[in-house]
Order: C-alpha cells, then structure tokens, then sequence
C-alpha cells in the first residue's frame, strides 16, 4: 500500500514535470510552426495570390486539392509526376544512406581504428560543404567528357559519353528496353492521376539517379554523426560480454549492436524519409526540375506555383498532400521497425 | 473535417488581417520632397549594382528624396513577403513575365505614363508592361535575342551568317564536326520561341484569349528545330555538357547559338579570348522575328510616398540615367532615340537593337507559367528525340486551354 | 592476411574520405582561379594561375566582418537555448511518464512533416505581427527550438541505460536535479551532436534572414550577406564562381573549427563506466 502511494506520487510529480520540461519547447514550436502551418492550411482552401495582404484571397472550398488529385488536366499530371519521381528518390535515397551511414559510423567508432578524428572531419565534411559549391562540382564530374565518364569508360568496353543530367529516360524503362520491351504493353494503358501506368513504373530517369548520388553523398555525414552518438551508448561491457561468450563478430553485430541501436535506427530512418520526401535544394541547384519534368518534386512544385506562379492556395494544397504521404511512410516504417524487434 | 478544427486558423488568419489591413498603405501623395524611400532590386552582374548605386547617390544628392537600395538574392521571394506583409518597397524591379500576376494581384501603381516623354519607349516593351489596358511601369532597359557565332570558325568553314531557315539548316550543318553540333540551343520556350514567330505562329493568340499551338504555323517550326536536331547538327547546351549557349560557344562545343545581350559579359568574363559577332536571327517562312525581355521600375500600390517614388522613376528613366546605366552593361536603353548613342560606342551589337523592331514579347497571363513549363517539357522531348510535334503540340494547347477557360 | 585485410580496408577508408574531401580542396582552390579559369579547367584541385581578386572581393569590399558578429551572436545564443530546451524536452517525452506524452511526440514528429518551404510567407506573417522584423530577436527565437533536435533527444536518451536515474531518485534527487546532474553528463555524445548539428543548421540559415532583415543590412548574417555578392555577368546564367565559392569557404571555416574540435569527445564507454562505478 506505501509503495503504491509513494509510487502514485512520484507518478503526480513526473505528470507535473513532464509537461514542464517539454512547455518551453511547445510554446517555441507553437508559435514559429504551429501558427504558420495553420495558416497555410487555411490557405489551401483559397485563392491566394501571395502578391498582396491575406484579406485579398477569395475562399475557394476544396477546389486546390480537387484540382491536384481529381479533375484531369495539367496541375494533376504534373503533381503525378512529381510524387512518381520522389517516390523513386525516397526508395533509392533512404536505404543508401542509412546503410552507408551506418556503416561510417561503425567504422569510425571501431578502438582499432588510427587516425579516427581524420576519418570522422572527412566524413562529415560533404555535410558542411555549400550547396552551391557541391552542385557546382557535381556538374561538372558528371558532364560528358567529365571525371565520371572518363572513369566508366575505362571500365566498360567502348566510350561512354552519357549526358547524365540531361538523360530523362527511365531506368526501369531503359531495363525493359534492353530485353526489348520498348512500349507500353496493352494493360498499362490504364491511368492513375493522368499518369499512365507505363508511366508509373519509369523508374527514376538517369538524371534523379544522378540527383541521389548527390543527396547520398551530402547526407551521409549527418546520419553518420547520429549513429555515432548512438554508438557511444552501447556499453563495452555488452561487447565483452559476448566476445567472451564466443560470439562471431558478425553474430555480435546482429545481436547486440543492431538491437541497441533501434532507437538511433528509427531516428535516422524517421529524418531520412522526411527529408527525402521534401527534397528542394538539390533540384533547385541543379535541374529545376528537368529534363522533361524527371526531377520535378513536390516541394519543388510548392516553390514554382507559390513563388513562380502567384498560387499560393495551390502550393499550400500540395504541401498538406505531401504532408500525410509523409506521415503514411513513416507510420509504416514505424510498424515495420517494431515487428521486427 | 469538424467545424472545430477550422476556428483556430480562422481566427489566426483574422487576427493576421486586421494587423494587414491597419497597416496597408494609404495614399499620401502630397509629400513629395523628404521622403525616404525604399527601393529592391535584382542583381544581373557587379556592373549593373554600380551603375544602380551611383544612379541613387546621384538621385540622393538632389536633396528631393532620400533613396535606400537593397539588391536582394531570391529576389521573387523576398519581393513576395513584403507584398503579402503589406509593406512592400516603394520602388522595385519588375520582370516582365511577373507583370501580369503583380498588376491582377493590385500591387502595382500605374504610372508607365507618368514619366518625360513617354512615347519615346519602344513600343514592344510598353506592351510587356500594360495589362488589361494599364500600362504599369516604364521599362528599365531590355535585351533581345539573335544569332552569336563564332567567327573564326565561320571564316574557317567558308560560311556566311545565315539568312534564311535553309542557310541556317546548310550553315548548322556545316558546321557541325563528328560529335559535336554546329548550333547550341537551350531547350526552352525563351528560345524556340523565336522560331514559332518566324513561322508565323505563337503559343496564344495576340491577347491571350485563346491557344494557338494546334496551327500549321507551329507546327512547322517545331518540325524545323526538332529535325536540326534529329540531323545532329544542333543539339542542346546541356546536351554538349553545357550550362548554356554562352558556354557551349566558349567552350568551341557548337560554333553558333542563340541567345541574348547577356551573353556579352559573360563572355568577357568567362570567355576573354573568344571571337565572337553578333547577326540577325535568321528569317522564317513569315520574316524576321525575335523575342524581347525586359524589367521595368515598379511602384507599388501600398507605398506611402507616391509622388516621391514617381519622381524618383522618371529620374531613372530619364535619357541621361539610361545611357549611364547601359554604358558599361551591354543591355539596351528603352528609350528608341537613345539607340543611336548606345551604338556609338558597341557598333557590334547593332542586330541586338535591330532586334527591337520585330521582337515578340514573351509575357501571357497571371497563371500561365505551368503552360510555359508544359511546353519547355515538350521542347526537351522534341530536342532529345523522345516525343513527335504533334504530341508536343497537342499536350501544350491542352495545359493552355485548361488556364485559359 | 591480417595485414593485408587492414590495407584493403584503410585503402578503402582512404577513398571514401577523398571522396568526400575532394569537392572542398575544389572549392578553396578555385577561389584562386580567375572566372576563366574556372570554366576552363572545372575540376584542376589547384589554381594554374593564382588570382587574389575573389577573397578581394569578399574580404575588403564588403560589410564581412559586420556579418560574421552578427552569425557568431544569433548562432551561439540559438545553439545554447537549442541545447537547453530541446534536451529538457527530448528527456521528458524519452523518460517521464505523463499522460499526452504520445501525442506530444507525434505532434513533434508532424510539425517536421510540413515542407518547410510552404510556410515561408505564413512564417513570416507570424513574426511581423509579433513586431520581430528586424530584429535580433527575430533571427534567433524561431531557431531557438527545433523539432528535430528534440527527437534526437529523445531517442538518444531512450538509448541511455535508465539504472543510475533510478539510483539517483531513489537517493531523494528531484526531477530536475536527476536530469541536470545525472542525466545531462551521461548524455555527452547526443549533446555534442546536437551542438554541431543546431551550430551547423543555424549558421547556414538563409531564408530567415531574408524574411526577417532583408530590409535592414545591419542585421545580415554572414551567409545572407554573401549571397548577396557573386551573381550575374548574365541574367543568373552565368555565376562569379570564384566569388561565390570564396564566399562559401569563408562560412565553412567556423563549422569546420566547431566539428574538429568537438568530435574529439566521441569517446566511447563514458556511461558505460558510469553504471559500473
């Protein structure tokens, strides 16, 4: 009975604390991204031109969001598009980093390891490096009788001169070319968001492949410095433990290392899905969403209708679709993390 | 959705109002001299800032008014929260494919006629900034588009600046070496443009009613490009691991290429050594024709200091601030009887000027930058060889009619 | 075999961190090469023909020094008010148990979900009504929590090893105090992290600046302030690169100092020691 009233109180005390410590944190978020994001909410349901005060928008019901995933014509094919090529981003993105991540982060961590502190600034670097100047260099090795060509074509039998971010053919398209299949086969006609399903299954063309090599390659570093910080918590303790258990290093990694690292794995997999599904910098500096729409992102159609176009409404309207893609994927991430765990 | 949900951003959204409307601009026009100003602008080169700042120091010096000058990166975007604030600059640039949706969303005082002699403007460029009958603003200076090539090349390969579309299809040809194609073109509308209108043909109709993409005109253009292409004897800059056409030139990756008065700093700075000349476009099926971009001086509708703003315009545009302004940064004053000076001194740029006469300009509706992106879309295709004219033809009168009703 | 394992394996490591070096040894030097240059020889890791006029550019006609106080005081004070709120917030949602804490965190979690670039205007609508504009204060209280770094709290205190809290608060320490002396030590690694990651973010910060300054160049960042310079030769289709790329150097070297520095306390097996002891 004494235990279950001291316990009740320790309970009052951390209900009273909890909303303490994370108050000030709330009140931040509240107003700097709560109050903006409502607002952008109400706004997806007007006719915005955002060149003059709020009060100039007109109402308009759900007319952006109908426009974007039911009427057919221009502003929905573009949007289709736009959520097949970050689909493929998000697929493509998401497991290269983390892995890679993962694998720098164990790497650098490791006590045999010398010149460890090198190792990490190199690492991280790509993370600090402007995107101007990452974008810059990324044009230029993979331009035609750039670094990257060069490379391959020593490799590879013949001269590759491949125009990488000009290349708006799909992979999954170019695979199926190969085994000769160069059109759409009959029942693939049908259309999903004016898209058809041919279309569909494109494939991320050469240049978004080229586009995630960058995102790969910049991200890396950030991820990296998570699973790091995470890494630092395991105790050596447990390492030991089950060396002198006569585990594998391969059995301790598996065992020991992956389970404790849920936590860090569930923060990175939650970041790199968001951000990938939000990928803007990269397509602004590099293809502005060509060739022939191939790079075209959500976000980056937020910034064309908002900015480029006066529909502010519509952009609004785009960001909130994106808003629940965003949150299916890493409600499913999340479930799939804890099954198996 | 429950009603619940909707009183938070409703009210929010109110509260956000009334501070916008308490603060919106009224007029105050009497005030004409002290007034402080506030200008934005976009920077195009470090020669444009300094002609800019030493126009305003010399503006300031009058003693009329004081101006204060922000050259703005992402200039669309900080140009659009200070209108959406409210609170935008008194006076600032104003591209003129922006023009339409500026002057529909109220942000624009119209004064285009407000300034010295008003007339002198080249026409073309008055109509760039005149919307459902207002003309807004008076155009800064412009830039037209023509054919730059490469002279030594040309010499070299016996060629003569073409013509016509066939000595442009014989020259192209010509020209062009295993792998590498005698004429760059950007894959876009602000450059493909030039051939629909030499057709004959254009996206829309005169006064952007109706779409005009399914017509012989544009067709045969399209074909015309899309086969110069297919023949390997033009391809895009990118294509030639390119930025653009400048770069494609400089880089001896294509000996001819299209593009406008920017190119000759970029050259001077990219490019010392290259020897390059500037000709006529060649004539289509229906003649000469070109396109024309230009920015004009804004005032904005919100501003307290009206007057002031006015009188700060006209000293911009007056003659004497033009010719400085253009003096060392090569694009063109907009005042036609300014033309003969600016010459003086760039004799090599004349088919630029020329350019003013038969110019197209390349400015629609509020709402119609998706259609132009539709089209680029198809231009890429056509360009790579993925896609037929019609296709592009059909796709793009399609987007236009679903702005256009 | 051994030895010829680790020469595989730091020949790779070699490559990987050239890899990712490399475009930055490109960027310094090609703040030494003329705009030719540039164009001609892109990919050359050094100047053919060394030309000071970039850092001439950046380090003597333009309010540089001015910029770079003003990042230095939004930075720190964003950072330590970053480090102090979203640790307390990250270890109430990790390790107290209240209700509402779930939704908490999903709301943490849907606010990341919002493409930030749809609420730049609405951002700042909020911060003109609250008269911030042009301010410092409007520079550094919307960076002064952020949603991520509270999930990496979070998640990193949820990987701690909870025994010695409990000894802690069996021993009579309140909750405060168990957090602050206990917890806060033992979370070395995440704080560091958190620390290059908010330093890094809020130094970069451009499209605050230009919301909320742009009007009032005494108040410019050092990143906002550059990107002011560089553009144009024609129309944005051709950049001043070396300008540019200079620029960028000069914002790199703080960040860089920061992560040297710092990432030297990634030493494992502090908690660890701590639970034993």
């Amino acid at each position: 009975m004494a235990l279950f009233r001291k316990r009740s109180r320790i309970h009052g005390h951390q209900s009273l604390a909890g909303w303490l410590f994370v108050l000030p944190a709330l009140a931040g978020l509240g107003v700097f991204l709560l109050a903006p994001i409502l607002m952008a909410f109400w706004v997806s349901f007007r006719e915005w031109s955002a060149l003059a005060p709020l009060d100039t928008s007109t109402p308009i019901g759900v007319k952006n969001y109908h426009d974007l995933l039911i009427r057919s014509g221009i502003v929905q094919t573009d949007f289709a598009r736009s959520l097949r090529n970050n689909l493929y981003y998000v697929l493509g993105v998401v497991p290269a980093q983390t892995a890679l991540a993962f694998f720098l982060a164990v790497v650098v961590n490791s006590k045999l390891l010398k010149g460890k502190a090198f190792f990490r600034t190199a690492f991280y670097f790509p993370s600090v490096t402007s995107s101007i100047a990452v974008a810059f260099i990324f044009v230029f090795l993979f331009s035609p009788s750039g670094v990257v060509n060069v490379l391959l074509s020593a490799l590879l039998p013949g001269v590759v001169e491949t125009v990488w971010l000009n290349e708006a053919d799909g992979l999954i398209h170019l695979a199926l070319g190969w085994v000769g299949v160069d059109s759409a086969p009959g029942w693939m006609g049908g259309k999903v968001m004016g898209l058809s399903l041919w279309d569909w299954l494109s494939g991320p063309s050469v240049a978004m492949s080229t586009v995630m090599i960058l995102a790969i390659w910049t991200t890396t570093g950030t991820f990296m410095l998570m699973f790091l910080a995470g890494l630092q918590n395991i105790p050596e303790e447990l390492d030991e433990a089950a060396l002198i258990d006569g585990a594998t290093g391969r059995q301790r990694f598996f065992k020991v290392t992956l389970p404790l690292m849920r936590p860090t794995l569930f923060l990175v997999l939650t970041l790199g899905i968001i951000g990938t599904w939000q990928v803007f910098d990269q397509i602004y500096a590099m293809t502005a969403g060509g060739p022939q729409k191939t790079t075209l992102t959500p976000s980056y159609l937020i910034y064309r209708e908002g900015f480029e176009n006066s529909a502010m409404g519509r952009a609004a309207a785009i960001a909130f679709i994106l808003f629940v893609v965003i949150l299916l994927f890493t409600g499913l991430q999340r479930l799939a993390l804890r099954r198996n765990g | 959705m429950g009603t619940r949900q909707w009183r938070l951003p409703a009210a929010l959204a109110a509260l956000i109002l009334l501070g916008a409307s308490a603060c919106g601009g009224d007029d105050n026009q009497g005030n004409q001299t002290g007034a402080n100003l506030q200008m934005y602008a976009f920077s195009s080169s470090a020669a444009e800032d300094a002609a800019l700042n030493a126009a305003i120091a010399a503006y300031n010096k009058l003693g009329r008014n004081t101006v204060r000058l922000n050259i703005l990166p992402e200039y669309d975007t900080a140009l659009q929260t200070a209108l959406a604030g409210g609170q935008p600059p008194d006076v600032f640039y104003v591209n003129d494919n922006k023009l339409p949706d500026l002057a529909r969303a109220g942000a624009l005082e119209p004064i285009g006629d407000k300034v010295d002699n008003p007339d002198d403007f080249y026409e073309s460029l008055r109509q760039s900034f005149t919307f459902e009958g207002a003309y807004y603003c008076p155009p800064k200076d412009f830039s037209t588009l023509q054919l730059i090539y490469n002279v030594d090349e040309l010499a070299a390969a016996g060629v003569q600046p073409p013509k016509t579309w066939e000595e442009l299809t014989a020259a192209a040809q010509k020209l062009t070496k295993p792998g590498r194609p005698g004429l760059a073109i950007n894959p876009e509308f602000y450059r493909w443009g030039v051939f629909l209108a030499q057709a004959g043909g254009w996206p829309t109709n005169s006064d952007v009613t109706k779409m005009t993409m399914d017509t012989a005109q544009v067709r045969q253009a399209l074909q015309y490009v899309a086969d110069l292409h297919k023949s390997g004897s033009a391809a895009t800059a990118a294509a030639v691991g390119t930025g653009w056409g400048g770069e494609a030139l400089g880089k001896g990756k294509a000996a001819m290429t299209i593009e406008g008065n920017w190119i000759v700093g970029a050259m001077k700075a990219d490019f010392p050594n290259l020897k390059y000349a500037v000709a006529e476009l060649p004539a289509g099926p229906s003649g000469k024709a070109t396109m024309a971009f230009s920015v004009c001086y804004g005032v904005a509708k919100a501003s307290k200091n009206k007057a002031a703003a006015i009188d700060f315009v006209k000293f911009l545009t007056s003659s004497e601030q033009q010719l400085a302004f253009t003096k060392d940064f090569p694009v063109m004053p907009s005042r036609k009887s300014l033309s003969e000076q600016w010459l003086a001194s760039k004799p090599e740029l004349r088919a630029f000027v020329n350019g003013a006469a038969y110019a197209k300009k390349a400015v629609f509706i509020p709402g119609f930058a998706p259609v132009v992106d539709s089209m680029n879309d198809g231009i890429q295709g056509l360009a790579a060889g993925d896609r037929t004219v019609d296709q592009v033809v059909m796709a793009t009168q399609q987007a236009g009619q679903d702005v256009l009703k | 075999m051994t030895a010829a394992r680790k020469a595989t394996g730091y020949l790779v490591l070699t490559a990987f961190a050239l890899m990712f070096l490399y475009p930055f040894v490109l960027s310094l030097a090609s703040t030494f090469k003329s705009r030719a240059e540039v164009v001609a020889h892109p990919v050359l890791p050094w100047p053919l023909d060394p030309s000071s006029r970039a850092w001439e550019n950046i380090l003597v006609h333009s309010d540089f020094p001015l910029w770079t106080i003003n990042s230095i005081l939004v930075t720190v004070a964003a950072t330590l008010l970053r480090l102090f709120l979203d640790s307390l917030a990250g270890y109430s949602l990790a390790r107290l148990r209240w209700r509402g804490r779930g939704l908490v965190f999903t709301f943490v979690l849907g606010v990341l979900a919002v493409p930030p670039i749809v609420l730049t205007i609405p951002r700042f609508l909020v911060l003109k009504e609250m008269g911030l504009l042009n301010s410092y204060a409007g520079l550094v209280l919307p960076l002064a929590v952020d949603a991520v770094g509270i999930f990496i709290m979070k998640q990193f205190f949820e990987s701690l090893p909870p025994e010695l809290e409990e000894a802690a608060r069996i021993d009579g320490a309140n909750i405060f105090q168990t957090f602050w002396r206990i917890v806060l030590p033992l979370a070395r690694p995440g704080l560091i992290t958190l620390t290059i990651l908010s330093f890094q973010g809020t130094w970069n910060e451009f499209l605050l600046p230009l919301i909320v300054v742009r009007g009032d160049p005494d108040l410019w960042t050092l990143p906002f302030g550059l990107s002011t310079l560089g553009r144009g030769g024609a129309g944005g289709q051709s950049f001043d690169y070396p300008v540019m790329l200079a620029g960028s150097m000069l914002t790199i070297i703080p960040l860089a100092i920061v992560f040297v520095v710092l990432q030297r306390f990634f030493v494992r097996g502090i908690a660890a020691g701590a639970v034993k002891g």
